[in-house]
């Protein structure tokens, strides 16, 4: 069976049964117009059927056509650079976001790509001043500052 | 009459100096993010939504598009000189620009690249023009049937125009409708799949959805390969842009057609660049004298590629001004734009909004002016730009993301929200899923859901309001043609493959 296709196959049926199951406590029909779960009970009829479709395709077809996976170095990096960004949310709120993304930055131009460590700081400083003028000075968009003041 | 009168209206908005510089801005900023690999128009203008907030509707407006139409002229520089197309739209100019390039001949496709947006570009928008008050007045007659069914229509031209499986576009856009119904019930106002989070209540707001996959899973994506090896892009110079008497005889005719094309694709909800570009290099191959040279380096196919995405980006703003429907990624985060600064799209925008409509119009032509000079002249300069390696602009482009879902929102809930649609979106580049019905889905959602409510509520539950109307009937029709027209082709290559199978 072709991998590219079952999976988000499955991975759509089981959305839509969530949706279907997250909205079972709505009415469908309330009194002459149609309820809060009209359409969610239709998207999720509708993402079911296609799943089911492109299962029956994918079995019908055959192979084992496989998702283009990187490389174990690209998936390194790729891992990596995700987990930092996922890591940037809690950390906005206590060291600062234009701080964090100064470390973020840094950490990935250094130890994730291998690049030279002077470009990499003046790049990352060079960007955060950026984000720091347009974002901060410019829009007043208050963003989340940590014990540096930013 | 009344058009020429309501465009020199919108000349006199866009020629303000405030109104000038946005759409010198958003042409500058446009042609870096065309230039810059892992970053198309979409993404680039969702990142610089927060920028708005500060400005007149209007003014932003003018800046948003620019970037939209600026994207085009960028994405040929990289094409040309190192091969990898900066947006999807520009992948057939790279097929023979990067030829040319090694042939010394860079400068050449550079030009007629730019010359044929531009001329293109100008057609598109004299054309719109004229359509826009047409389709306008026309869809002044559509009511909730009509609405719903132009909102679906829209998702299912998506699956049966754009390239690639049919089948999963529509499961994506299914993906973008499930997306767009977490929050608050517009009706009832009840909670619906909040699932008890409170930060759910308001829904998933759209711009962490098109920034995450659009910007943060195409540089994951990007960051597959070894960042070890800088780029060298070809050196051109200004001199080697100078094109001779025989490149325009050759080209001319590709242009018109490449023009012609696109902007008939763009207006098509769905299909967008990079459809349009693809058909008009594969009927320019057709229609040209040496068809042998197509991937080789024809000046011709660049010409016709080039022409038929920057007029396919204006096309697609004919049913977003007219309908409040977009076309195209782009197009739906310029939606999202205007609802962001409080004006509701749809048919009676043109009347409402007058000044808006015609000043962002005329704004589009003198940005297309703009552009020539910028790429003609100083296209070497903008070509150092592709010398950044990039892993020095890979995490800007990532933390610029991170911050501009929060300046829209204040909220880092958001944030967390765009880094989880950024591991999705680069699952989907994996797993071949096409990202644009999403997008389109979750913008268009919000008028689908209603319209069919409303369509219901009039009919007292009956579905024959559908076939009732002949407006409604005819969009109903199309729908249908759009859901079996991919079967009716998958059906053609498997009798084709079997007979081939057949013939060995």
């Amino acid at each position: 069976m072709r991998i590219l296709d079952v999976a988000p196959a499955l991975f759509m049926l089981g959305l839509s049964a969530t949706v279907f199951a997250g909205t079972s406590d709505l009415p469908y029909w309330a009194d002459f117009t149609p309820g809060p779960a009209f359409v969610p009970r239709w998207v999720a009829g509708a993402g079911a059927l296609l799943s089911v479709i492109l299962l029956i395709q994918a079995w019908r077809a055959g192979g084992s056509a496989k998702p283009d996976w990187p490389e174990k170095a690209g998936a390194i990096r790729v891992g990596l650079t995700t987990a930092g960004l996922i890591l940037c949310v809690p950390l906005a709120d206590i060291a600062g976001f234009i701080a964090i993304t100064f470390v973020f930055m840094a950490v990935m131009m250094i130890g994730i790509l291998r690049r030279k460590i002077v470009p990499s700081l003046l790049t990352a400083v060079f960007t955060a001043g950026l984000i720091f003028l347009v974002f901060r000075w410019w829009l007043k968009v208050p963003l989340p500052a940590g014990p540096l003041g930013f | 009459m009344e058009t020429l009168s309501l465009l020199g209206q919108g000349f006199s908005t866009a020629l303000t100096p405030g109104n000038v510089f946005a759409t010198f801005i958003g042409c500058l900023l446009g042609q870096l993010i065309g230039i810059l690999p892992g970053i198309g128009p979409a993404a680039g203008i969702a990142l610089l939504l927060p920028i708005i907030f500060g400005v007149k509707a209007t003014t932003a407006l003018m800046m948003l598009t620019g970037i939209m139409y600026g994207a085009m002229y960028g994405g040929t520089l990289t094409s040309v000189l190192i091969n990898v197309p900066g947006e999807a739209a520009s992948v057939m100019t790279a097929v023979d620009g990067h030829q040319l390039a090694k042939h010394g001949r860079a400068g050449a496709a550079l030009s007629v690249a730019a010359i044929g947006s531009f001329l293109a570009g100008l057609g598109a928008v004299i054309v719109l023009a004229f359509l826009c008050p047409i389709l306008g007045g026309f869809a002044l007659k559509f009511n909730a049937p009509e609405f719903f069914l132009l909102a679906t229509l829209g998702l299912t031209m998506t699956a049966s125009l754009g390239s690639g499986s049919a089948l999963k576009a529509l499961l994506m856009a299914v993906l973008g409708l499930m997306v767009a119904l977490v929050g608050t019930d517009p009706m009832a106002g009840t909670m619906r799949l909040t699932f008890g989070e409170v930060e759910l209540m308001d829904g998933i707001d759209f711009i962490p959805v098109a920034v995450g996959i659009f910007g943060i899973g195409e540089v994951l994506s990007s960051l597959e390969a070894s960042q070890a090896e800088d780029v060298k892009p070809i050196r051109t110079k200004l001199k080697d842009l100078w094109l001779t008497a025989q490149d325009w005889a050759d080209c001319r005719m590709a242009i018109v057609r490449g023009g012609t094309i696109g902007f008939l694709v763009g207006l098509m909800p769905g299909v967008g660049p990079v459809v349009a570009s693809m058909l008009a290099y594969a009927i320019e191959r057709r229609a040209s004298k040496h068809p042998e040279r197509f991937g080789q380096g024809a000046l011709d196919a660049v010409a016709a590629a080039e022409s038929a995405n920057n007029s396919a980006v204006h096309g697609a703003m004919v049913p977003m001004l007219s309908l409040g429907i977009p076309a195209s990624p782009a197009t739906a985060v310029l939606l999202a734009a205007l609802i962001l600064l409080g004006i509701r799209p749809g048919p009676m925008l043109m009347s409402q909004q007058p000044e808006l409509v015609w000043g962002l119009i005329a704004s589009m032509m003198i940005g297309n002016i703009m552009l020539i000079f910028m790429n003609l002249p100083f296209a070497p300069a903008f070509a150092a730009v592709l010398r950044v390696p990039y892993a020095y602009l890979a995490p800007g482009i990532l933390v610029v993301s991170l911050v501009g879902s929060f300046a829209t929102t204040l909220s880092i809930f958001n944030v967390g929200v765009t880094i989880l649609f950024g591991v999705i979106g680069y699952l989907m580049i994996k797993f071949n899923l096409p990202r644009a019905p999403i997008v389109l889905a979750i913008v268009l959602a919000p008028l689908l859901e209603s319209a069919l409510r409303q369509s219901l509520m009039l009919s007292s539950g009956s579905p024959l309001i559908f076939v009732q109307r002949p407006i409604a009937a005819v969009l109903l029709v199309l729908v249908v043609i759009s859901l079996i027209l991919p079967m009716l082709r998958g059906r053609k290559k498997e009798i084709k493959e079997a007979d081939l199978e057949g013939e060995l």
